[in-house]
């Protein structure tokens, strides 16, 4: 039986062609085969080229399942900058893909965690949108935790 | 900490604080506590992703983490506003997945503000509880109610345990630690449950139905112990078992063997009065014992997965006397590592080892039983009494002289392997061939074979006179002797002659033979084969007529039975023909110099050729004899079970005319009487602790051996 090859295209209109049986790793493109056979290419709107090509290569992988575990965190830990990781849990998270969610979402709380306020909202793009004051009446309402 | 920059940080910023609120809930779920709390402050969207955060954790050890004054109830006081605050402005739009506090309560029973915080839970469709209030009773709200819950923790409530399962029909797990649970007696079913731990609860009794129970702990109270009975017959499928501090009555493994089959893990620590634990059970994976000090034996393994045994330890069992493991993948070191506490010490069909040491002060029972990888054991066990072996012993020479060895080293062999059992006080030896062997001669015919089987069996016992002379007798101090030899059809004086020189100076010696070889078969074997027992009484040691006997003996050290034997008694049962009892007593009379008399006893149920052929025998040879037959008395008077019935005959040297008094059931010319029923020593060596009276011979261990029954009338 020849193997059925799916063709994933990014936001940025790339290509990518991947085996089924791996594809179907992530559940939205098991639904989608499920429902019409999935035929043509298979649009991702929201992910592109370059984290598309990382989603692809870690479905691709060859693991044995005991060592599946120590695989995804190797795979997670060489990509490491917050931005990445951010762009694979988006794609993991619009493919439905647990494992890899999992994983990256892990390694940014793993890196945030030591970090300061500020440094928090250096590297999630977050704009303090609050005044001072407001600040300072959060702050005495969590005194304990500051 | 600085991040290092590339060029994926240049692209558009908008895409990260777009960041899916699932995203950051995700990232949020790695987080502790006080760093979800930090969050909150980042920005306006994130206190909204933080009061939506789908799990909510009070933990007053970080509350109190920061410099707070005050007493313990103030600081008590303090978390219980802060988790009525952080409630108001929580708004969870999907499910909330856990709700945790801990806390330290102590001396409130009842708080409105707790009481909101568990509503506010049980509203959102809270999945996960885990509530801890240190050393208190608080009291569980009685509308806790939940369809959603599937794990509740419990630690320091007050509350009806039975309500609590009915009002979850949800739950699939269940711990409850140092908690009141209103009533003593507690009975349950539940179809939901998988895990339940119950740690210091106060209970008399639980009863618990549930068919899909996997995991059960129990810790008792360490002290005071406090009795309580559980009642999982009704949990078919549990395959964890961890019983802690248990006081439950000596019989509860027992009671429990049908739940329990498919146990995989066994964990018993503390538990003062439970003593015999038979869980015989091909999954077990895992079993820790400590502690427990009223436990005297565990019969615990079969298994077939070879590696799953080493998981079985035994930590600080020092009261365990027995341990049996049957067909499982045990490795010589786990054998020497492992014996740390035993008394007594079973290996059955372990083929993975091959070289055992066993080093142990206090060991007093060893069997290593068809091992058959087994090539060497090192066995050194100053306490031992009883030793059991099953296995090859010669593995090729026999059979590659095809029954006529000429072979020395295998006498020598033999000789030095009996020597070891030197100083035994009883040794049975079983010579078998087994049934692959006749059949790889399968162009013989059957008769032919069957013969073949015969010489070689008794010629490795037949030990050539040239060796004889020239080596000391390996087995001086044995006592008891027993041979049996499958392929034999009867009892040759030179194979006595023989086993008397292995065995100068025995008790009794003891000949059997017959299909089956363990020792419980001797007894089933009455009715089809032979089995002879030989008793021996010796004179003092004589010295001034030592030298008055010339056969033998003269360079060494210790003279064999010919200088001191006094009485043979001869027991037997069916097969023995009087040619062969007439070349024995020849035998026994031509080579004993002091022998003063020879008895022969046989069974009833050959009543008829005793009398009318063995008594003439003895009317002839014997120069004044008196005879006596005693049948003995019947089954009933002792032991339900089939006993078997003595014919009792002795011929004493006795200058009195010869006078025969002949007795019968039946034909009643006396009163029977049972006056004592005796196991001879040879078999109390199996059971050191064994009862001798004939009350103890009811028991399973006996019933089997009532071959050794003597009733004296």
């Amino acid at each position: 039986m020849s193997k059925k090859t799916l063709t994933l295209m990014s936001k940025d209109k790339q290509l990518f062609n991947i085996e089924e049986h791996l594809a179907v790793q992530s559940v939205t493109i098991r639904n989608m085969v499920k429902e019409d056979g999935a035929s043509s290419v298979i649009p991702l709107p929201r992910v592109d080229s370059e984290t598309l090509a990382l989603v692809i290569e870690y479905l691709n992988r060859q693991q044995a399942p005991e060592e599946d575990e120590d695989y995804v965190k190797k795979f997670v830990d060489e990509r490491g900058e917050i931005p990445t990781l951010l762009e694979l849990a988006q794609a993991a998270l619009d493919l439905d893909i647990k494992k890899l969610m999992d994983a990256a979402c892990m390694k940014v709380a793993d890196l945030i965690k030591d970090f300061t306020l500020e440094e928090v909202r250096e590297a999630l793009r977050i704009e303090n949108d609050r005044t001072p004051e407001e600040e300072k009446a959060i702050r005495d309402e969590f005194q304990w935790a500051f | 900490m600085k991040k290092k920059r590339n060029r994926r940080q240049q692209r558009p910023m908008d895409r990260i604080s777009d960041l899916p609120d699932p995203i950051v809930h995700h990232i949020m779920s790695f987080l502790t506590t006080l760093d979800i709390t930090k969050i909150s402050i980042l920005s306006k969207r994130f206190f909204f992703l933080w009061s939506s955060f789908p799990a909510i954790d009070f933990d007053q050890s970080t509350f109190i983490a920061q410099p707070s004054k005050g007493s313990l109830a103030s600081v008590a006081n303090a978390f219980l506003d802060h988790i009525q605050n952080s409630i108001r402005i929580r708004r969870i739009d999907t499910v909330l997945s856990k709700f945790r506090v801990k806390a330290t309560l102590k001396g409130i029973y009842v708080d409105p503000r707790f009481d909101s915080a568990i509503e506010f839970a049980l509203e959102n469709g809270v999945r996960t509880m885990d509530l801890d209030l240190g050393l208190t009773k608080y009291r569980l709200p009685v509308s806790f109610a939940s369809k959603s819950i599937n794990v509740l923790s419990l630690n320091g409530f007050r509350f009806d345990l039975c309500d609590l399962i009915t009002a979850c029909p949800s739950l699939g797990v269940l711990n409850l630690t140092s908690c009141e649970l209103l009533q003593d007696y507690v009975d349950f079913s539940s179809e939901t449950l998988t895990e339940i731990s119950l740690r210091c609860c106060d209970v008399k009794f639980i009863k618990i139905k549930a068919l899909n129970l996997r995991y059960f702990l129990f810790e008792g109270k360490h002290r005071p112990a406090r009795h309580c009975r559980i009642d999982l017959l009704k949990c078919e499928n549990v395959r964890h078992l961890y019983l802690y501090h248990l006081v439950n009555g000596h019989g509860w493994i027992e009671e429990h063997a049908n739940s329990l089959g498919k146990l995989e893990t066994f964990t018993l620590n503390g538990c003062q009065d439970i003593q015999h634990i038979r869980v015989w059970n091909e999954n077990l994976e895992r079993v820790d014992i400590s502690n427990c000090p009223s436990l005297v034996s565990y019969f615990g393994y079969k298994g077939t997965d070879r590696n799953r045994v080493c998981n079985i330890r035994f930590i600080a069992s020092s009261r365990i006397v027995e341990l049996s493991i049957a067909d499982a993948g045990i490795t010589d070191e786990w054998v020497e590592a492992q014996l740390a506490s035993f008394g007594s010490l079973r290996l059955v069909a372990c083929n993975s080892l091959n070289k055992v040491k066993v080093v142990h002060e206090k060991l007093q029972e060893l069997e290593l039983y068809d091992c058959l990888r087994l090539i060497e054991a090192e066995i050194d066990t100053p306490q031992l009494l009883y030793f059991k072996y099953r296995g090859v012993y010669v593995r090729n020479s026999i059979y590659d002289t095809g029954g006529v060895t000429q072979n020395n080293d295998l006498f020598y062999g033999l000789r030095k392997l009996l020597s070891f059992f030197g100083h035994c006080q009883s040794l049975k030896v079983c010579c078998s061939r087994q049934k692959g062997i006749a059949a790889s001669n399968d162009n013989h015919k059957h008769t032919d074979a069957r013969s073949w089987q015969y010489r070689a069996s008794t010629e490795e016992l037949l030990i050539p006179e040239d060796i004889r002379e020239r080596l000391v007798s390996p087995l001086y101090d044995l006592q008891h002797f027993e041979i049996h030899i499958t392929s034999m059809d009867k009892i040759e004086t030179d194979l006595v002659d023989s086993l008397l020189w292995l065995s100068p100076l025995p008790k009794t010696l003891h000949i059997s033979f017959g299909l089956k070889d363990s020792l419980q078969m001797i007894i089933k074997i009455y009715d089809h084969s032979f089995f002879i027992n030989l008793q021996f009484a010796y004179n003092e040691m004589i010295t001034g007529e030592e030298e008055d006997n010339p056969i033998c003996c003269r360079s060494k050290p210790i003279k064999c039975w010919r200088h001191y034997l006094r009485r043979v008694e001869i027991q037997s049962n069916d097969n023995v023909s009087p040619d062969n009892v007439d070349k024995l007593r020849k035998y026994f009379h031509q080579n004993a110099m002091m022998l003063e008399s020879f008895c022969f006893n046989k069974l009833q149920g050959f009543y008829e050729n005793v009398v009318t052929k063995s008594v003439p025998l003895k009317v002839e040879s014997m120069p004044s004899a008196a005879v006596q037959v005693i049948p003995p008395a019947q089954a009933a008077t002792s032991a339900p079970h089939q006993l078997y019935h003595y014919l009792t005959i002795t011929i004493p040297f006795h200058p009195q005319p010869y006078s025969c008094n002949i007795s019968q059931p039946g034909l009643g010319t006396s009163p029977i009487r049972l006056a004592s029923a005796v196991l001879p020593p040879a078999r109390q060596r199996y059971r050191p602790a064994a009862p001798m009276a004939a009350d103890g011979l009811k028991e399973k261990n006996y019933f089997l051996e009532q071959d050794d029954l003597q009733i004296y009338i």
